[in-house]
């Protein structure tokens, strides 16, 4: 390996070359690297946890190696090996040290605790969300397809596939070893009271021997299952099974009326199964020749052959998908890419970044942890020169020393991975309560286990030579004479000592400029996000979809004369201020469809989002009108092709023209019996209909009446809070037909609550808790090295008012040099937060990484506690009466 | 004459290098986790250092970085000894059974 090549194990290589003589290292130790470095080069293409797993399982193989050879062989450099009895007597001797000072250690092992615990925490969230996130074989050989449209800037893309398209890329791509179909569907059971809807998931019947998942109870689905004239049957989720049915195992085998057809349930998943984040699912058979599944959506899953990587299935996919695309002109965009992405990158996406992120600030918080105890450590060395002096003239060797002290720092350090996987243990039960829903796979599960324990006992190994090291190293480095003739008064190891402590208070400082600044950007981040003027009022508004039984309510008239007498009955509800029908959750969508403006030509397609709304709908959510009108009951009741449009439609595709009065077609409306040509009667103020981040995009309200296509949900004004009125309106509902469901209730201010910011606020939160944390911990840092320095100095300083300094002189030296490592670690600080901050910039909103005042804010604040901690060890310095302190030994 | 026994792990190696020659990985890799990648490479270093095993550098394609990896084979000493040992278990299997 020349000096230049960066292969896995060079490092490794040295240090075996180090210790070994070349006996055992050529026919042991460089064929386990070759092999090591050999089998990493194959795996670089693969996935983030297939590579992770393919090296640690190699290098946990290599250190094994490396270990027996140290056992067996001679090494080529002696090191110092104790027996077994001199490490016991070691821990022993440094028990009882640190027993005797209680409060010294018990204030060491809380700040390791802090540090370990927090690591331990995300290190926990790291290992079950991206390592081990769904249950099941080859999961990191599982592959789904993304089409990205180019011309969105958002991220993500489609990944559902219509039955003949997705029977195509099933026919046609080779590189995938086995594919499996799930959809979603709603599933209504009629019950005594009303009807249920449960949320329902189609599956392919192979989708549990492809994760190689049995039935908790019960068996799962046959191929038989799916073909037509089957016995209809499904299987029904752990979870909904336990929450609807207490975990009964009678109900297996019962047959319950789900869409009104007698359905035999047959078995239970298990517990960690959530695809599709269904209640039930039923088996179903892909075929293009049945005309309600040819319309279906589909996830494609696939596990890819052995060997193949991603790139190479993403090659393949890619020109089959250009090839697909030519068939099914309308469900592809001008331009589009295809990604391969493995099925935790599709679940987890963009949370990845964020972990890692938690995980970059836990190890600054870490380390700030060791470098405040580091430097308790050098501040008791003064304490035990005497000590060290004596061992060392009494014939201890120094190594002998080093091992003593690192002895005591790794007790330290075992005592707080202790208590830190309490914190942690305790901590996560906090972080997952707070992750929002859908950020991470619900079949994950977060725990404190085998692993995280590892992790942890290595993070206080790492953490005891981390904060052990330089203190011992300085320690047993100290003069033999010195000490025993002078104690401690201002000796030059003492000023060597104090010249680490200042190093490392400069880059504990450094540390915590980078969290603080972190913490301050989202604090601004967050705040500019919840300032985010939506358009309309989302308070007390309860928002819940609507499920209605199949085949009824086929014409447009129709379903709007159910929808018009749910809305007037719901209205008559106590505590509903004004309620209306929609197509889809307000803030977050609508039904997206192409338009075009007769008159106006376009190169680029011309997109927006439809609502298909009752009259009531402005009123009930406080829409502002601009122009025009809004719909009005006669354009229900005439089921008028009125439509009412937005600011960003009006500007973007009118332009400086007036749209009142003008036409615009709406090509997702042209289904049979509805006409897609719509005259714009009003303009209304925008309002956020892409979430709270996103700019508004062109959306048009038109009546509900003009066309029975898409699902419908309700909107609910109410007086009092939303979700108390759910089930009021579902009696409603179930007095104009107890063959119709409402689901999924939940309150605008919730859903903003949980889809908007939930996520902000937990990396805010989490990084603030940090942030805060390292801040105390420095402050304390800077406070122990002044106060340090100022013991150790009392005698300089007594001699220096005895010849006639004066108090406010000797403050403004203490302060000076106080502050003197704080401001180089500010200066270092800024400067690493400058680099650093631009991996937050995908969770920030209206604030630059860069952003200068967070940046001198943060300074101030660290200046300022940074003065206070310098503070009182310099009044006591300069209240010194110069005849004790020329006592002072 | 005295019976040299080969270990467990180095009767293992030697079964699995009867056909051809392997590298260390390969061997663990063949041999269902019956060897450990944490041990095998000590193993062969000593079944080296007894003649049971030799070994060969593999031949490096041009542009290859990183080490060569080890090609390892079995000596005919070492297939003696593992003839040997199989004749001598035989054998007393036989006459435990009879």
């Amino acid at each position: 390996v020349s000096g230049r090549e960066r292969t896995p194990g060079t490092t490794l290589r040295r240090l075996a070359e180090a210790v070994l003589s070349r006996r055992v290292l050529d026919p042991v130790l460089l064929p386990a690297l070759a092999d090591l470095q050999h089998e990493h080069a194959l795996v670089a293409d693969a996935s983030l946890a297939r590579r992770a797993r393919v090296l640690v399982r190699g290098y946990a193989g290599f250190w094994i190696a490396l270990a027996q050879c140290l056992a067996t062989w001679p090494p080529a450099v002696q090191l110092p090996t104790p027996g077994r009895g001199s490490m016991r007597q070691d821990l022993a001797y440094g028990l009882r040290v640190l027993g005797r000072q209680k409060a010294w250690s018990a204030l060491a092992v809380l700040t390791l605790a802090l540090g370990i615990g927090a690591a331990t925490t995300i290190f926990s969230v790291i290992q079950n969300v991206l390592f081990d996130p769904f249950p099941g074989h080859d999961v990191e050989r599982t592959v789904a397809i993304l089409i990205q449209d180019t011309k969105q800037a958002r991220p993500g893309g489609r990944t559902v596939f219509q039955t003949p398209e997705f029977l195509d890329y099933q026919a046609q791509v080779t590189s995938f070893e086995e594919v499996v179909a799930g959809g979603n569907e709603d599933v209504l059971y009629a019950t005594d009271e009303g009807t249920e809807q449960w949320s329902g998931g189609l599956l392919s019947t192979n989708n549990f021997s492809f994760y190689g998942v049995p039935a908790a109870l019960g068996r799962t689905f046959a191929a038989d299952d799916a073909r037509p004239g089957a016995p209809p049957v499904f299987l029904m989720n752990h979870r909904f099974w336990t929450a609807r049915f207490g975990a009964d195992p009678g109900v297996v085998g019962r047959s319950f009326a789900l869409n009104g057809v007698p359905t035999t349930l047959i078995g239970v998943t298990p517990p960690r199964w959530a695809r599709l984040a269904a209640d039930v699912y039923r088996p179903v058979a892909l075929d293009r020749s049945d005309p309600d599944l040819a319309k279906r959506y589909f996830i494609l899953q696939a596990r890819l052959k052995p060997g193949v990587t991603l790139k190479q299935a993403e090659a393949e996919v890619d020109v089959v998908a250009r090839r697909i695309a030519k068939d099914y002109k309308q469900l592809y965009p001008d331009s589009f890419a295809v990604k391969v992405v493995s099925l935790v990158d599709q679940v987890i996406g963009p949370f990845r970044g964020t972990l890692y992120t938690l995980g970059a600030a836990v190890g600054l918080l870490l380390l700030i942890a060791c470098g405040n105890v580091a430097n308790m450590l050098l501040t008791r060395a003064t304490a035990r020169e005497r000590e060290m002096a004596v061992r060392s003239s009494l014939g201890a060797s120094r190594a002998r020393l080093v091992r003593q002290l690192l002895a005591e720092s790794l007790l330290l350090a075992l005592a707080g991975a202790l208590a830190g996987c309490l914190f942690a243990y305790f901590g996560l039960r906090l972080l997952v309560s707070s992750i929002p829903v859908g950020l991470i796979p619900r079949q994950t599960v977060i725990d404190v286990d085998v692993p995280v324990l590892a992790f942890s006992l290595v993070a206080a190994c790492a953490t005891a030579v981390l904060s052990g090291l330089a203190p011992a190293l300085q320690t047993a480095r100290g003069s033999l004479v010195e000490p025993l003739k002078d104690a401690g008064r201002g000796n030059s190891a003492g000023a060597r000592r104090q010249r680490l402590a200042g190093g490392l208070v400069a880059a504990e400082v450094a540390l915590s400029i980078v969290l603080l600044a972190g913490a301050g950007l989202l604090v601004r981040s967050f705040v500019n996000l919840r300032s985010v003027d939506l358009g309309f009022d989302h308070e007390r508004v309860l928002f819940t979809r609507l499920s209605l039984p199949r085949g009824q309510y086929a014409a447009g008239p129709d379903k709007a004369r159910f929808l018009d007498e749910v809305v007037r009955r719901i209205e008559a509800t106590p505590g509903v201020v004004s309620a209306a029908t929609t197509s889809s959750m307000p803030i977050f969508g609508g039904v997206q469809s192409q338009v075009d403006v007769p008159g106006r030509t376009h190169v680029e397609r011309w997109d927006a989002l439809v609502h298909i709304a009752s009259e009531h709908y402005p009123r009930t959510l406080g829409l502002r009108l601009r122009h025009g009108r809004l719909i009005e009951e006669s354009d229900v009741a005439a089921a008028r092709q009125a439509g009412v449009v937005n600011q960003t439609l009006a500007l973007r595709y009118f332009g400086e023209e007036s749209p009142i009065g003008r036409t615009i077609e709406l090509k997702a409306l042209a289904t049979p019996g509805s006409n897609p040509m719509f005259e714009v009667v009003g303009v209304v103020a925008d309002s956020h209909n892409r979430g709270v981040q996103e700019p508004p995009w062109p959306e048009v309200f038109v009546p509900h009446s003009t066309t029975a296509a898409f699902g419908r949900s309700l909107v609910v004004r109410t007086s009092g809070p939303p979700e108390a009125l759910a089930s009021a309106i579902k009696q409603a509902l179930w007095q104009v037909d107890r063959g119709a469901a409402v689901t999924q209730a939940i309150s605008l201010t919730n859903a903003l609550r949980d889809y908007s910011y939930a996520e902000p606020r937990l990396v805010l939160g989490i990084l603030g808790v940090f942030a805060a944390i390292g801040f105390v911990l420095v402050a304390l840092g800077v406070f122990s090295v002044v106060a340090y320095g100022v013991a150790r100095r009392t005698h300089e300083i007594g001699i220096r008012m005895a010849l006639g300094a004066e108090s406010p002189a000797v403050l403004s030296l203490v302060l000076r040099s106080g502050l003197r490592p704080v401001a180089a670690g500010v200066a270092i600080g800024i400067a690493a937060s400058l680099m650093l901050s631009r991996a937050l910039a995908s969770h920030l909103f209206g604030v630059a990484p860069h952003d200068p005042v967070t940046l001198a804010a943060v300074v101030a604040v660290v200046m300022l506690a940074a003065a206070a901690a310098c503070y009182f060890p310099a009044r006591r310095a300069a209240g010194v009466d110069p005849l004790v302190a020329l006592r002072h030994e | 004459m005295e019976i040299r026994k080969p270990s467990v792990k180095e009767t293992e190696i030697l079964e699995a290098l009867r056909e051809r020659e392997m590298f260390g990985l390969e061997l663990v890799e063949a041999s269902s986790g019956r060897l450990k990648r944490g041990t095998v490479y000590v193993t062969l270093g000593r079944m080296e250092e007894k003649g049971y095993v030799e070994s060969r550098l593999e031949e490096r394609r041009p542009g290859a970085i990183g080490l060569p990896r080890r090609l390892y084979r079995a000596t005919a000493f070492g297939m003696r000894v593992l003839g040997a040992w199989n004749t001598f278990r035989e054998t007393l299997a036989l006459e435990g059974a009879r």
